[in-house]
């Protein structure tokens, strides 16, 4: 899971209202969205054997 | 609020959990802290070889100290000295990116079948630890002092996956700021302490790759730092450690529900919307939609779509994205700001720690050595 290490200010959460702000379509993806997708492409390409050879 | 606001705002709470790794809508910004990430983490790659060369032509004889704990080590060294200037936050946040890259495509190395017959014990498991760990960290929070909300949170983060669990849980249970602070700051410290003693203690008892993975999977609550600890032990525990700490990722959703349920009989958070549909809704919102990329690798694994030279390509890809996250993982933890906590909540997070962890080495020793469950 994501785990955020943001200050967290030392007041009551705030009013939904606030935190309803529209976001961008690429946020709304999420990082868990982003991560499946970024693998999804390299799992493709490995698949069609484009990825090249990745040392470690 | 109404049912429907309520429902919106768990919805933008666990949006809000998920999103703290993109804390820019500017590409570029994201730039200057994954240039530092790579740094790091090479530094902590060739430190590890440079090491043991060093101490094999000085014919010293040293531990070999893994490329893990040394990206850890240099990124808290920047950290906790220099600090880390603003340019470089962004790109350091992303770190929960990199980590669930890195799982996602750990897929490869599990085939579907195994992770089914791993998956029942494994949750077994997970539910035993949980409810008596949960159980007690009500009970020391209780007894210290603390809010009943923040002793809440204190056991969601502990027994489900640290960090997350409790911003994802803290607009279900209405709780305060400054409770959500001190419980992400104790998590954090137990986190720390965990990666630095679990990996020696667990060589000094003699377990294997696979009952140390266990463990680790069970009793370390932050997803980085099970990842790192796992890792530290070898790789394979690492494997197995990231496994049962995604199972343990993916029932987050139930216990958040049974906490906000709770709380909202006692009047002091709002009402889940009734039925069935709405609690299934609520539960997909705080559902880590990673561990579906992680069963979607794995089935291609498993369907034979992969030969042997594109899965050890994917694992590498797993590999290098763990380095980026263990580098983070340094870069992020600022002692002073756990410091700042105060003493009581990390009381009772240590309590937690080893209660947790002595739960789940018991669970661990129980069912491999006694009861004869294999996890291999």
């Amino acid at each position: 899971m994501t785990e955020g290490r943001t200050n967290v200010a030392d007041t009551d959460i705030p009013d939904h209202s606030a935190v309803a702000e529209p976001r961008s379509p690429g946020l709304r993806l999420g990082v868990d969205g982003w991560a499946n997708l970024l693998v999804g492409i390299v799992v493709v390409l490995a698949i069609a054997n484009l990825l090249p050879k990745i040392p470690w | 609020m109404s049912v429907t606001d309520n429902a919106r705002e768990i919805a933008e709470t666990a949006d809000e959990a998920d999103h703290s790794a993109f804390t820019s809508r500017r590409p570029l910004d994201y730039l200057p802290g994954i240039l530092l990430l790579i740094a790091v983490g090479l530094a902590g790659k060739y430190a590890e070889k440079g090491w043991l060369a060093l101490a094999k032509h000085q014919h010293w004889t040293v531990p070999d100290i893994e490329y893990v704990l040394w990206a850890i080590v240099i990124g808290l060294l920047i950290t906790n000295t220099i600090g880390l200037h603003p340019i470089f936050r962004a790109g350091v946040a992303t770190y929960e990116f990199w980590l669930k890259v890195g799982i996602v495509a750990l897929g490869s190395r599990f085939l579907l079948g195994d992770i089914g017959k791993l998956g029942g014990p494994i949750l077994v498991q997970i539910l035993i630890d949980m409810t008596i760990a949960g159980a007690i960290i009500l009970f020391a929070a209780r007894l210290f002092g603390l809010s009943g909300k923040l002793g809440s949170l204190l056991a969601i983060g502990t027994s489900i996956c640290g960090v997350s669990a409790i911003v994802a849980s803290k607009g279900a249970i209405r709780a305060r700021n400054s409770d959500v602070s001190y419980a992400i700051a104790a998590i954090l410290g137990l986190g720390a302490v965990a990666l630095f003693t679990l990996p020696p203690l667990g060589h000094a008892i003699g377990l294997t790759d696979h009952e140390f993975g266990l463990w680790a999977g069970l009793a370390v609550d932050n997803t980085a730092e099970t990842t790192a600890t796992g890792y530290l032990f070898s790789d394979e525990a690492g494997k197995i450690a990231v496994l049962v700490k995604s199972v343990r990722n993916a029932l987050i959703g139930f216990v958040v529900l049974g906490f906000a349920l709770y709380w909202a009989s006692r009047g002091e958070a709002d009402q889940v919307a009734p039925g069935v549909r709405a609690r299934a809704a609520f539960i997909w919102a705080k559902f880590p939609k990673f561990v579906l990329g992680f069963l979607a690798v794995s089935a291609v694994a498993t369907l034979g779509w992969l030969n042997k030279g594109q899965l050890t390509n994917l694992a590498n890809v797993s590999r290098w994205a763990f380095l980026l996250t263990f580098a983070g993982v340094g870069l992020n933890t600022d002692i002073r700001a756990i410091a700042r906590a105060g003493w009581r909540p990390l009381v009772v997070a240590v309590i937690g720690l080893v209660v947790v962890a002595a739960v789940s080495l018991g669970l661990v020793l129980l069912t491999s050595r006694v009861l004869g469950w294999s996890i291999s």
